[in-house]
């Protein structure tokens, strides 16, 4: 007798245009269902603005992933090769959704994650006065604690500024009886804007956590 | 709460400066540009085969490293002479790390981050890179050994001997990416090509072969 087969999965994809020479602090969206995750399966597709676009326009084309406090060694792009290390067990950057990541592409183009869609994810941030790069593992664009990011007193947020190399925004912190105070004028008593700042589709955060170790959760329904 | 708020800040800061360091970063090499080559005996320039380490025979594995000082240094070394480096508080320092990959093609440098332990981080610092062979811990040692191959920025009139350079701080608040070395044919990295350094006596010899030869030039 033949069985319905059900499928929970959902693949897509995401688009990213990018400006030559300009560093992005990103997450990629989309899993890379049987790989590694690393750069050489989630970055392939690459599409420069050229006239006639080759895959050599990305030589040069740098990934830094950011591991237990420190930045990974960084993954090019070589012309004629590609990404080197390209993939994790070699020491590449970790790209799988929720680790977040630097990119700094050396040509103007569209960057598409294609993949699975991720519902469920940890972020283990590591404390005291531990930073993380994360991002929201699920392609959505969201607030802090709809991503799962509760916060605890004292946790600050960076988000990435690119309009300067190193530049970031003054940082969302957490504060007790109250939650993310992201420098909203009309803060205080009676205030709800305490769900943090809306963090788009495949953006990276620097997460401070100046607590104790903690594990938060993202679990998302598709509907 | 803006009071706290400002509170946290400052000890992040304060808690990232007690390990403040600076990063710089080796890009990746591409064709004709950045890459690690040697020179044989012949005067043929070759690239530096692959390897972690890369070797090669009996000159033994490959060192590249970052040195840097603060602005203003002065560098003893020449286009066409190397020198002992001044060290200490005015001197120049070696980076942390010493690069001895190349991959993944021949001259390929692997994007490498150097990290300046005693720079502070997302400043400004003077660097240079050398490059020797064989085990020697540091530029001044392999010199002094004169049995290594060496290079340095600058040599052949590639790239600079030395320039100022942007530095990461990965310690930062938020920890900030290192900074790429400039890559540049004439002020800044643009590769390298190892060699032996001519001894004294070789460039006296060199010298009295070439009076000879206009001596007899002149005479017929």
């Amino acid at each position: 007798m033949a069985q319905n087969v059900y499928s929970l999965n959902v693949v897509g994809y995401v688009n990213q245009t990018v400006t030559a020479n300009t560093w992005y602090m990103w997450g990629n969206p989309l899993n890379a269902v049987g790989t590694d995750n690393g750069t050489e399966s989630v970055l392939t597709n690459l599409v420069s603005t050229a006239p006639s676009p080759q895959p050599n326009d990305w030589a040069n084309s740098v990934v830094y992933g950011f591991v237990s406090g420190s930045y990974t060694a960084g993954d090019a792009y070589y012309p004629n090769y590609g990404w080197f290390p390209g993939n994790v067990a070699g020491g590449g950057a970790d790209l799988t959704p929720g680790n977040g990541f630097f990119f700094y592409p050396a040509t103007n183009g569209t960057v598409t994650f294609v993949g699975q869609v991720t519902t469920n994810n940890s972020f283990h941030l590591a404390g005291p006065a531990g930073w993380s790069l994360v991002s929201s593992a699920f392609p959505a664009t969201n607030t802090l604690t709809a991503m799962g990011l509760i916060g605890v007193p004292n946790d600050v947020v960076y988000r990435f500024n690119k309009a300067a190399f190193g530049g970031y925004d003054q940082g969302t912190a957490n504060y007790p009886s109250y939650g993310w105070y992201d420098g909203d004028p009309t803060a205080g008593p009676g205030d709800t804007t305490t769900a943090g700042p809306v963090i788009n589709v495949g953006e990276g955060i620097f997460y401070q956590n100046n607590n104790a170790t903690v594990t938060w959760t993202q679990n998302f329904t598709i509907q | 709460m803006k009071k706290l708020l400002l509170t946290t800040l400052i000890a992040g800061a304060l808690a990232g400066s007690a390990f403040a360091q600076g990063t710089v970063s080796l890009q990746a090499s591409s064709a004709g540009h950045g890459l690690i080559q040697y020179q044989t005996a012949g005067g043929t320039t070759n690239a530096f085969p692959t390897g972690s380490p890369a070797t090669i025979g009996t000159y033994g594995n490959l060192d590249v490293a970052v040195y840097y000082a603060s602005a203003n240094t002065a560098d003893p070394i020449t286009s066409s002479t190397a020198s002992l480096l001044p060290t200490g508080s005015t001197g120049w320092t070696e980076s942390a790390n010493v690069l001895h990959q190349i991959a993944p093609t021949a001259g390929s440098t692997p994007l490498t981050t150097f990290t300046l332990t005693s720079d502070a981080g997302a400043d400004s610092q003077e660097v240079m890179v050398l490059a020797w062979t064989g085990t020697y811990a540091d530029w001044n040692s392999a010199l002094q050994a004169s049995s290594s191959l060496y290079a340095w920025t600058g040599r052949f009139g590639i790239g600079g001997l030395d320039w100022s350079n942007g530095t990461g701080a990965p310690n930062g608040t938020p920890p900030v990416a290192s900074v790429a070395l400039t890559y540049s044919a004439t002020a800044g990295f643009d590769g390298l090509v190892l060699e032996s350094i001519p001894e004294p006596t070789s460039f006296a010899l060199a010298g009295l072969g070439l009076a000879t030869l206009l001596i007899f030039r002149r005479r017929k």
